[in-house]
């Protein structure tokens, strides 16, 4: 069965050209790269969005927009706590719009999987900008998940990201399968013993 | 009689729909709509793009902090935008200007970090869009648009073509002039044809992902045109000039392909009769 249904991916990754989410302007990451350049791994529910108007020690005006996560659910790094704020650059504050095209939105009340790095000191802190973020959405009574582009993600493949419409016979993978492939690619921990 | 009806009934759908729907789906590109409510939505194919300010017939001014031949591939990518015809026309900036002043100079150059002095990340290159309000309540338009190219990495002036000559010399090198032509596409108000919902599937520099495309396509050109209509004054959409505030519009010229199925609807539909 999972010879079928590998199968059946790599059919879908051949009917749709898909190599990976890399875009003109981002550098290509493949899903293993996104497990390890990651700070966190976190799924979470946008609870808030507040755009703020900051100024660089140039004087120049900038608006970012901190996105409060809540319900977490902290598959990598260090558990900060009932909610995790993402601070990402865009948004609108005093009258002030800034808009930095191939960003990906947070929706209010949307949960999502991401692959967190620099927060806080990047200007939009997921790893591959786009290919770091996973919308989380119901389907027939459990959990999968969609890429940015809102495509299901299909299965994980030779370490990348398959996404489409899917084929007959392939289902959108679980979010429990997601996070399964998140956490087999962590690197094992090694408890210390005393002597 | 059943099927007949059906068949009628099917044509007269299909008809419906070329009016309706393939007017919209006949183009990929994409540009970003503030609607009545302020909220920004990127990436649409449809609505009142926010864009520079209507009637801009001036050209619109852009500093290039680059020397040698980055200035050239620079200088060419925006003659490639002007080649389009649309009365707003870049021009290479004369104004002193730091990439990341807040000066309301459009200004584009190297830098090693974003215009928040922030880390690019997994990003090469940002395109940074101003907007504001000319009055409370009213319309949103582009007020300044920076390019930060992330001086980080490593850059050829252009990877092939009369610039550089050839291939880049070193494998690893980003390609200058494509990068810079697309974000130049960012910061006339184009969004990436391939992320909006659903995705277009057209060629275009303005698609998010990589490809070997080294100038502006079609839909490159049908997405500024439909922006700063080729006719002159405030841009048009759908045969009206974009009024203030929020609206529909509805995009998008009729390809061949949309026409042809039209017609053959439309002509299984007389045949019915």
């Amino acid at each position: 069965m999972s010879r079928l249904r590998s199968l059946l991916l790599g059919l879908a990754l051949f009917a749709l050209g898909v190599t990976g989410a890399s875009a003109l302007s981002v550098v290509e990451r493949s899903f293993d790269e996104l497990v390890e350049l990651a700070d966190h791994v976190v799924v979470g529910t946008v609870e808030g969005l507040e755009g703020r108007l900051g100024t660089t020690s140039a004087g120049r005006q900038y608006v970012t927009t901190r996105v409060s996560l809540t319900q977490l659910d902290v598959v990598k790094g260090t558990n900060p706590g009932d909610s995790y704020v993402l601070e990402v650059a865009g948004g609108v504050a005093g009258g002030v719009a800034q808009v930095y095209p191939g960003l990906p939105e947070f929706k209010l009340g949307e949960r999502y999987v991401l692959f967190i790095r620099g927060n806080r000191q990047d200007f939009f802190p997921v790893v591959g900008i786009q290919q770091g973020l996973f919308k989380v959405e119901p389907d027939n009574g459990r959990s999968v998940v969609r890429n940015a582009d809102d495509q299901p993600v299909l299965g994980i493949q030779q370490g990348r990201v398959i996404a489409g419409v899917p084929a007959a016979g392939v289902a959108p993978l679980s979010l429990e399968a997601f996070l399964g492939a998140v956490r087999v690619r962590l690197p094992v921990q090694v408890e210390e013993t005393q002597p | 009689m059943m099927g007949r009806s059906l068949s009628g009934r099917a044509s007269g759908s299909l008809v419906a729909l070329c009016l309706c729907v393939l007017p919209v789906l006949a183009h990929g590109y994409t540009y970003t709509v503030f609607n009545s409510n302020g909220e920004i939505l990127k990436n649409q194919a449809i609505g009142n793009p926010t864009v520079w300010p209507p009637g801009q017939t001036d050209p619109l001014d852009m500093t290039l902090n680059f020397r040698g031949d980055f200035l050239d591939s620079a200088l060419s990518a925006l003659q490639e935008w002007n080649d389009v015809g649309t009365p707003l026309q870049w021009r290479a900036g004369v104004v002193r200007a730091e990439t990341c002043g807040d000066d309301g100079v459009n200004s584009a150059g190297f830098q090693l970090v974003t215009c928040e002095n922030r880390k690019f990340g997994d990003a090469i290159a940002v395109t940074n869009r101003t907007y504001k309000q000319f009055a409370p309540g009213g319309a949103w338009y582009l007020v300044e648009a920076d390019i930060a190219i992330d001086d980080n990495r490593s850059w050829s002036a252009q990877c092939s073509g009369a610039i550089s000559g050839g291939p880049c010399p070193n494998i690893n090198d980003n390609d200058f002039r494509r990068v810079f032509l697309h974000e130049l596409g960012h910061a006339l108000g184009l969004d990436h044809p391939d992320e909006a919902s659903p995705p277009q599937s057209v060629t275009a520099i303005m698609n998010s992902r990589t490809s070997d495309i080294e100038f502006l396509q079609d839909d490159d050109k049908a997405g500024v045109a439909l922006l700063y209509s080729l006719q002159g004054g405030a841009p048009i959409i759908g045969g009206a000039p974009i009024s203030d505030g929020g609206g529909s519009g509805g995009g998008g010229a009729w390809s061949p392909l949309a026409l042809l199925l039209c017609m053959a609807g439309l002509g299984g539909a007389l045949r019915q009769r």
